[in-house]
């Protein structure tokens, strides 16, 4: 069974915050999210397709995503992921939070140099 | 939203679980394609760029699973697989499941009904509103201790600051007359403020008013609902009526609500007339007050402490250094079950952790032969979390069946027991299933379950994370056998600690069956008149009396009648007398147990005459005045003098004294329980001293129930108004005095003996298990020479070093438990060693007796046979 890797543990707790923010642009499916957010981070961010489709489930449930099955131009379904009303709101309050921890966090670091 | 979302998308997962596995499936199928389509764009051909897709992804099943997993329809799936997968099991080894879930049935069975108890006795508030400010107040006598009331130190309570008022109780039976079948009443008499300070209101009708319970006032009466609806058929419109109390009208004014009975069970309630003039140590009233919002018990008792010392100071004759004791009511009411209850409890508990040890060694023994499955499991993949889960599902399945049967049978049990209950419930107090006792079982049938289920759990998962599929025949069951060991060493000290229990019990009501009561009780019924005052004069009286007596002796198979005014066993009154020539110290006065009997009583009744002579009939009203004493009297207040000759002397209602020459000494008489000394006596002749209310005893040489018929045509014939009431045999009466620790002998003991019969399951199984594995190492003892008993010795030594631990323990905790049954019991010490003995003898033999099995079975092994095992 899957051994809990250490790149996606880092991930882990941001996962969330990141998926929200890449369907913040366009709907996109799973293996598009996965992309931009490895693109957009330089490859910092190695994002693990099992815990990314888990989180996509959680997060549709939690009602801040809606899915919908498309047709693809090679005639396999794709499932295509967007941002709700309240998932919008929910990515400014993530953002917020984050934002304050971060600058908290980068404060601290300063003062200890 | 979110919610709704949660469970609409579980639920269609669930009904529609083949196409969301497809969806799952094309999803990652997806995301697949398009890295593969990706890395083709960057230049790798489609063979390298599937390969990199597939680095990518991962194990696209371990994928797929672990989406799955997610929801919580999921955990729900697998609980039901676990669930159906664990009753496959129970269904696989019936043997044991029935063990486990009917020993779990009679633990937990046994903790509800007694929790049950408790709840509906100890922790639900009396059915008043705000009980909570509800108190019971009493005297406190210097020399006596607790006593009712008098009027006027009532009266004086009643002002205290801490009270926003207070209420007086008596009680006293009236003939209920003019109906069509007249009966005994028990009658209570209340100051008008009762229902308000119960903050109770009559069914129907109206209070007594403030008017109505001075002297002087109205003949009214509130009845009982019970009676109400018995005798009136619940009409309202006996409102405003007259009914006959004693031949005298009395009109009804309301019906009061059952829950009264708490305080005194009456059949009707008239008021509670205080004269002023009434003796302040004339002790007769129950008191109930209500404090004032804000005050507390401990506030209460300090007002109530400075009052006390005025009364001391203003009424030094009487009050000097009397107290003024008050409780909370409820606690006040039930602190003669409490300490039982207590007790039951510990036990029922004690039965419990026995059972629970007992069916975590059963699924220990269990999962030494499901080593493998537990291996194959985790070679497959299982998480030990996952294991844990499924080995939980299944003993909390165990659990609850337990549980559901047990609590069906606490109800049975609850109903049957409360026959037997030594306390009768009041009326307004039910004893069911209540929410909380439901919500009680749950959780210790929760934490039963999770306790017996986290042992072999635990060692399971330990064991397959460690040695997994090397299945090490012979040597890595030590770990299982030593928690199994120990398992059955507590079991075998809990089995003791209630043993010993019903065993103290056992010899205290023993001890109690020799004590001599003084009398012979067999072959007597006895049963009750009152004549009414108002139409049976003193003269009168002694008329009927005699009558009834005559008609009552020419019976068939009646030996002998007598009568008296207090019988033994059912009710007495203690008076103090002087001696004369010897004028006590003030607080001082010597005080008996007395009664006025006929001449024939003594005979009658079988009580020895020791010295000098008993009643004749030549004892008369207008002859001498004697009076009979008993031995302790006699050696308590006369010392080496002779009685015999001796005055003694009584104080009457009108301030008289009457004396009395002591004619006759009889011997000593158990008057209240067999468990109380015999008291100083003083008996007088009935025709001096004429009773309305007597008991009538009759000697019989047939089975004294056979004589009720014929003794009720003879009381009516004489006057069919005057009803006989508390018809018993003696032996009934004394009988009911060991009422509650009989009670508490035969539920300790029924718990003792199933702690012992699981125990010895307990200790079988063990010894069962470890001889089938150690069969191999016996077949080649016996190949090397070993003689059978030497093997027979062996099993038998492993055994008895695990019987003797746990005795040990098990003496050392009845040592220092044994002091909570201090209190019930009589002629025993708590710690009494022959009981011990008997009982740890007992419980070695019955362990014996459970490795006898095992141990014969050691020692038929044929080594040809044990070598090739396996």
């Amino acid at each position: 069974m899957q051994e809990p890797n250490t790149n996606t543990d880092v991930i882990q707790g941001t996962l969330d915050l990141l998926i929200l923010k890449t369907l913040s642009f366009e709907p996109m499916h799973g293996f598009g999210i996965a992309r931009r957010v490895e693109q957009i981070s330089c490859g910092v961010f190695k994002v693990n397709p099992g815990s990314l489709l888990t989180a996509l489930q959680r997060l549709e449930r939690a009602g801040w995503l809606d899915s919908e099955w498309r047709q693809t131009p090679n005639s396999r379904r794709a499932k295509f992921y967007k941002l709700t009303r309240t998932g919008r709101k929910q990515l400014e309050f993530e953002t917020a939070d984050w934002t304050r921890r971060a600058s908290a966090i980068a404060r601290l670091l300063k003062a200890e140099g | 939203m979110s919610l709704w979302r949660q469970l609409s998308h579980g639920l269609r997962v669930l009904t529609h679980r083949r196409a969301a596995d497809e969806d799952v499936a094309d999803e990652v199928q997806h995301f697949l394609d398009q890295a593969a389509a990706e890395s083709v764009t960057r230049g790798l051909s489609p063979e390298e760029a599937r390969r990199a897709a597939k680095l990518e992804v991962g194990n696209m099943d371990a994928v797929r699973e672990q989406i799955r997993e997610a929801g919580w329809e999921n955990l729900l799936e697998s609980f039901l697989a676990d669930l159906r997968f664990a009753l496959r099991l129970l269904r696989n080894s019936p043997g044991f499941a029935l063990v486990a879930v009917l020993t779990l049935a009679l633990g937990i069975g046994a903790n509800t009904a007694i929790f049950g108890l408790i709840d509906a006795m100890l922790l639900r508030p009396l059915p008043f509103t705000e009980s909570d400010r509800l108190v019971s107040m009493w005297t406190m006598l210097p020399r006596w201790g607790r006593e009712v009331a008098s009027g006027p130190d009532f009266q004086d309570w009643r002002k205290s600051a801490a009270l926003e008022d207070a209420a007086a109780v008596s009680r006293t039976s009236m003939n209920l007359g003019d109906v069509t079948e007249p009966e005994r009443l028990i009658a209570g008499r209340a100051t008008a403020s009762l229902l308000p300070v119960l903050k109770l209101h009559p069914i129907i009708g109206r209070n007594f008013a403030p008017a109505e319970d001075q002297p002087g006032g109205p003949n009214v009466v509130l009845l009982g609902r019970a009676l109400w609806l018995r005798q009136f058929g619940g009409r309202t419109d006996i409102l405003g009526k007259a009914i006959q109390l004693n031949a005298v009208p009395y009109e009804v004014i309301g019906v009061v609500p059952t829950e009264i009975n708490i305080i005194a069970a009456a059949d009707v309630w008239i008021p509670q007339a205080l004269r002023s003039d009434l003796p302040r140590r004339g002790d007769f009233l129950r008191v109930i007050g209500r404090l004032r919002p804000g005050f507390t018990v401990e506030q209460a008792q300090a007002q109530l402490a400075t009052l006390a010392h005025q009364l001391s100071d203003q009424y030094p004759d009487t009050n000097k250094d009397v107290g003024i004791g008050t409780a909370d009511l409820h606690a006040d009411l039930v602190h003669n079950a409490r300490p039982m209850l207590l007790s039951l409890w510990i036990a029922v508990g004690f039965v419990l952790l026995i059972v629970v040890a007992n069916v975590a060694n059963l699924l220990l023994a269990r999962a030494a032969t499901r080593k493998k499955e537990v291996a194959i499991r985790v070679a497959l993949g299982a998480k030990p979390a996952r294991l844990l889960r499924q080995l939980l599902t299944e003993s909390l399945v165990l659990a609850f069946i337990g549980g559901g049967l047990g609590i069906g049978l606490a109800y049975w049990a609850l109903g049957a027991a409360l026959k037997f209950l030594p306390w009768k419930l009041p009326e307004g107090v039910s004893v069911q299933i209540s929410g909380l006792t439901l919500a009680f079982a749950a959780g210790v049938t929760l934490g039963a379950g999770i306790l017996f289920g986290m042992v072999p759990g635990i060692q399971a998962v330990r064991s397959s994370v460690f040695s997994f599929l090397k299945d090490g025949r012979r040597t890595s069951q030590a770990g299982h056998q030593s928690t199994r060991r120990g398992l059955v060493s507590a079991e075998i000290a809990i089995a003791l600690l209630l043993l010993v229990g019903a065993g103290l019990m056992i010899r205290t009501v023993q001890r109690l069956r020799q004590v001599d009561p003084g009398f012979r009780g067999n072959g007597l019924l006895t049963f009750r008149v009152t004549l009414p005052p108002e139409q049976y004069s003193e003269q009168k009286q002694v008329i009927y009396y005699n009558q009834l007596l005559s008609r009552l002796a020419a019976l068939p198979s009646v030996q002998s009648v007598g009568a008296t005014s207090d019988l033994y066993f059912e009710s007495g009154n203690y008076f103090s007398f002087q001696i004369q020539g010897h004028p006590p110290k003030r607080g001082e006065e010597p005080d008996a147990y007395s009664s006025a009997v006929t001449s024939a009583y003594a005979q009658t009744m079988g009580v020895r005459l020791i010295r000098g002579r008993f009643f004749t009939d030549a004892d008369r009203e207008n002859s001498a005045k004697v009076a009979v004493i008993n031995e302790k009297l006699a050696k308590q207040y006369f010392g080496w003098q002779d009685p015999i000759g001796q005055h003694v002397g009584f104080d009457t209602d009108k301030g008289v004294t009457v004396w009395r020459e002591v004619v006759g000494v009889i011997g000593d008489v158990h008057q209240e329980t067999l468990d109380k000394a015999p008291y100083a006596e003083m008996i007088v002749p009935l025709a001096q001293s004429p009773q309305p209310a007597i008991a009538i005893v009759i000697r019989t040489s047939a089975r004294p129930e056979l004589l009720v018929p014929a003794v009720r045509h003879e009381v009516q014939a004489i006057d069919a108004n005057v009803p006989m009431y508390n018809v018993r045999t003696m032996d009934e009466i004394t009988s009911e005095s060991l009422l509650d620790r009989n009670f508490q002998t035969w539920i300790l003991g029924a718990f003792a003996a199933l702690a012992l019969l699981v125990a010895a399951i307990g200790i079988y199984g063990v010894m069962a298990l470890a001889v089938t594995q150690r069969i191999w190492e016996f077949g080649i003892r016996m190949a090397l020479g070993a003689q059978p008993s030497q093997i027979l010795s062996l099993v038998l030594g492993s055994a008895l070093r695990l019987v003797a631990v746990g005795l040990g323990i098990g003496l050392l905790g009845s040592l220092a438990l044994a002091r909570f049954l201090t209190a019930f019991l009589f002629g025993v010490s708590a710690h009494d060693p022959s009981t011990m003995l008997f009982v740890a003898v007992l419980l070695g033999l019955v362990a014996l007796l459970a490795c006898y099995v095992p141990a014969f079975r050691a020692m038929r092994v044929d080594p040809i046979v044990a070598l090739r095992y396996e």
